[in-house]
């Protein structure tokens, strides 16, 4: 379980969630970096490894999964935080893919502040209901 | 040409030979500017050799003594052959006559004969399969036979039979091509109905006859012989070794005038997303240009521009996926098979009668196994119209797709047409990744508007394949999911973790 500031990289082709995630996660005292795609991402883990990394899924160029199993296969040790709307088709499906392939934490869209900091900081999740 | 005729002699010939030597004798007492040998056609007569007697008819012209001609020839000949028919053949009552001025007025024209004008069925096989049972069951054969080929001729085309179970038949109004595939149409459908699918394969003999001879040369070429079907047999060795002759050094030039020459086809898979399986597969015509490049789809092989290209074009696809349902129901394997027709094609009675013909020969439940995906279909189509279209094809096929350009703003036109679903072929796009996701997310969010679900073909990078399955798409193809076969394959399951799986190598 973390408490002191972490470096995040975050991962998403959506310009608003980044937006969105970078405030959450500033708000809580962490240091942001963003890509917008999962390639762009993988050329940032390497030029600057992060501490922890937030990633989407469903992405252009490079989707998450891929992302995810390329940054486990150079940093075994890095926090993986996979996120998901998942779309029209499998939720679910992606998020437990991503699990199985080196994610630590998976958090499916929308997602509350406490939710998101909860898993960054590798805390228990709150409990539905309860304020973050 | 000549002047008009006022005398005409008919008779029969029926040893071998005669036609031959009535021609020498002709040449030999008339100039050859003053008469004209015609064949008639056959009659059947079981005790002339062949079991069939040649109709012949020579025209004088005016002023020419004929009556010489019946002093000399034809009554040398009455003992030595059968009755002389000395009277005129009234072309609208005789069969003969019709088959022999329908044959002239095509072989006489003034175009070269193309390949395959000519074509000759035969079905020996099919009497050697009936064996003893033959003689029994011959008539009615014949009946369904002559039915199969009249239902496909049009009023431009005539036949003939020859011998038993032969025929020939002069196509008036098609090409080569097209007559190859009528003739294939039509030999399926004659076994299919004698000894059922199952012997389908070489039971039939199609043989086309005549590669570039003009008509008049053909006509002077069957003429001298006493069997028509030795003619055709002939012409098929002289076929036969103008191809077996040295190809022409083709290295400077394109491969072939025809632009559907050396078209070739594959299946793709189509992976049921939500079902989580593969049973449907993707008919993809494609093409080797002389350039070393390829083509694959039906907007992609140049020539399509042409309207009647695209409607051959669109026989070959039916005539290719008719072939693959009956080689699938012969190994009893229930798979789909989905394929591209144009619009055009089917969008009146007369065109769409054309192209089902054949696609009717297909017992029901084959037909109940493809799917036709209607493609190039106009902006503005009435609702009404396309309902009246897409329920015609539903009734004879698993049902109907509407393919349409990616931009697609509404599908509110196509709701209650008894289409199943819309969609798109990703094909040469250039548009970023980010633009194509963005509208893919949007194309699914239109058809599900309209209450229709969406299918997606050619994809070929994985984050869009991703992009697709969560945009929502129903049915996807594509590289990235599956490699293509020549044939449809087995079904299987296949999900999200089978395609990552197969994509990071697992």
């Amino acid at each position: 379980m973390r408490e002191e500031q972490v470096r995040v990289l975050v991962i998403d082709d959506e310009a608003g969630l980044r937006m969105t995630i970078r405030k959450m996660l500033e708000s809580a005292g962490h240091e942001v970096v963003e890509a917008e795609n999962g390639r762009l991402g993988l050329e940032a883990y390497k030029k600057q490894p992060p501490d922890v990394v937030v990633t989407d899924i469903i992405m252009p160029q490079k989707e998450g999964i891929e992302t995810i199993r390329d940054i486990r296969a150079i940093a075994p040790n890095v926090r993986i935080v996979a996120i998901s709307g998942g779309g029209r088709n499998q939720n679910m499906d992606f998020l437990r893919i991503a699990e199985k392939l080196g994610a630590n934490a998976t958090l499916p869209k929308p997602f509350r502040r406490d939710e998101l900091i909860a898993c960054v900081e590798d805390r228990d999740l709150p409990a539905k209901g309860e304020a973050g | 040409m000549m002047t008009p005729v006022s005398l005409q002699r008919n008779w029969l010939i029926g040893a071998a030979g005669e036609l031959a030597s009535a021609q020498a004798w002709l040449k030999e007492n008339f100039s050859e500017a003053t008469w004209r040998l015609e064949l008639l056609g056959l009659e059947e007569d079981s005790t002339a050799a062949g079991g069939a007697r040649i109709a012949v008819r020579c025209t004088f012209q005016h002023g020419t003594d004929a009556a010489k001609f019946d002093a000399n020839y034809l009554t040398s000949r009455a003992t030595a052959a059968p009755p002389v028919i000395p009277v005129p053949i009234d072309p609208e009552t005789d069969g003969d006559a019709a088959f022999a001025d329908g044959a002239r007025k095509i072989l006489e024209g003034p175009e070269p004969i193309s390949a395959g004008k000519l074509h000759f069925l035969g079905l020996d096989k099919v009497r050697a399969h009936f064996g003893d049972n033959w003689p029994k069951l011959s008539s009615r054969a014949e009946a369904l036979v002559r039915r199969a080929i009249e239902r496909r001729l049009s009023p431009l085309d005539v036949y003939r039979k020859t011998a038993d179970l032969n025929f020939v038949v002069v196509f008036g109004s098609l090409s080569g091509r097209e007559a190859d595939l009528k003739c294939a149409l039509i030999a399926e459908e004659i076994t299919r109905m004698l000894v059922g699918d199952e012997l389908g394969d070489g039971m039939l003999a199609v043989k086309t006859v005549a590669t570039d001879l003009d008509g008049p040369e053909m006509l002077g070429r069957l003429v001298p012989s006493l069997d028509i079907a030795q003619a055709i047999e002939a012409e098929i060795e002289v076929e036969r070794l103008q191809r077996e002759a040295p190809p022409p050094d083709i290295s400077n030039e394109d491969v072939s005038n025809d632009p559907l020459a050396g078209i070739q086809f594959v299946y793709r898979p189509i992976w049921d997303v939500k079902r989580s399986a593969v049973a449907n597969f993707y008919l993809l015509p494609g093409k080797h240009l002389a350039s070393g490049r390829s083509r694959s789809g039906d907007s992609d092989i140049p020539g399509l521009e042409n309207i009647e290209i695209r409607r051959r074009f669109d026989q070959l696809i039916i005539h290719r996926v008719i072939t693959d349902l009956r080689a699938l129901h012969r190994q009893d394997r229930r798979l789909v098979i989905s394929f591209p027709i144009h619009f055009e094609s089917i969008s009146t009675p007369t065109r769409r009668s054309a192209l089902l013909d054949g696609w009717r020969t297909l017992p029901a439940e084959c037909r109940k196994l493809g799917v036709f995906e209607l493609v190039g279909a106009p902006e503005g189509v009435p609702q009404g119209r396309l309902a009246e279209i897409v329920n015609h094809l539903r009734a004879e096929s698993r049902g109907v797709l509407m393919r349409v350009p990616l931009g697609t703003p509404s599908f509110r036109n196509f709701s209650d047409t008894g289409i199943l679903a819309v969609g798109v072929e990703l094909g040469m796009q250039t548009a970023s990744e980010e633009r194509v996701m963005a509208a893919l997310k949007e194309f699914v969010a239109n058809a599900e508007r309209a209450r229709l679900a969406a299918y997606l073909h050619g994809l070929r990078s994985f984050s869009l394949t991703i992009g697709a399955i969560g945009a929502g798409f129903s049915y996807v193809d594509g590289d990235s999911i599956s490699s293509i076969s020549d044939r449809p394959e087995e079904a299987y399951r296949f999900g999200l973790e089978d395609l990552y799986a197969q994509r990071l190598g697992l």
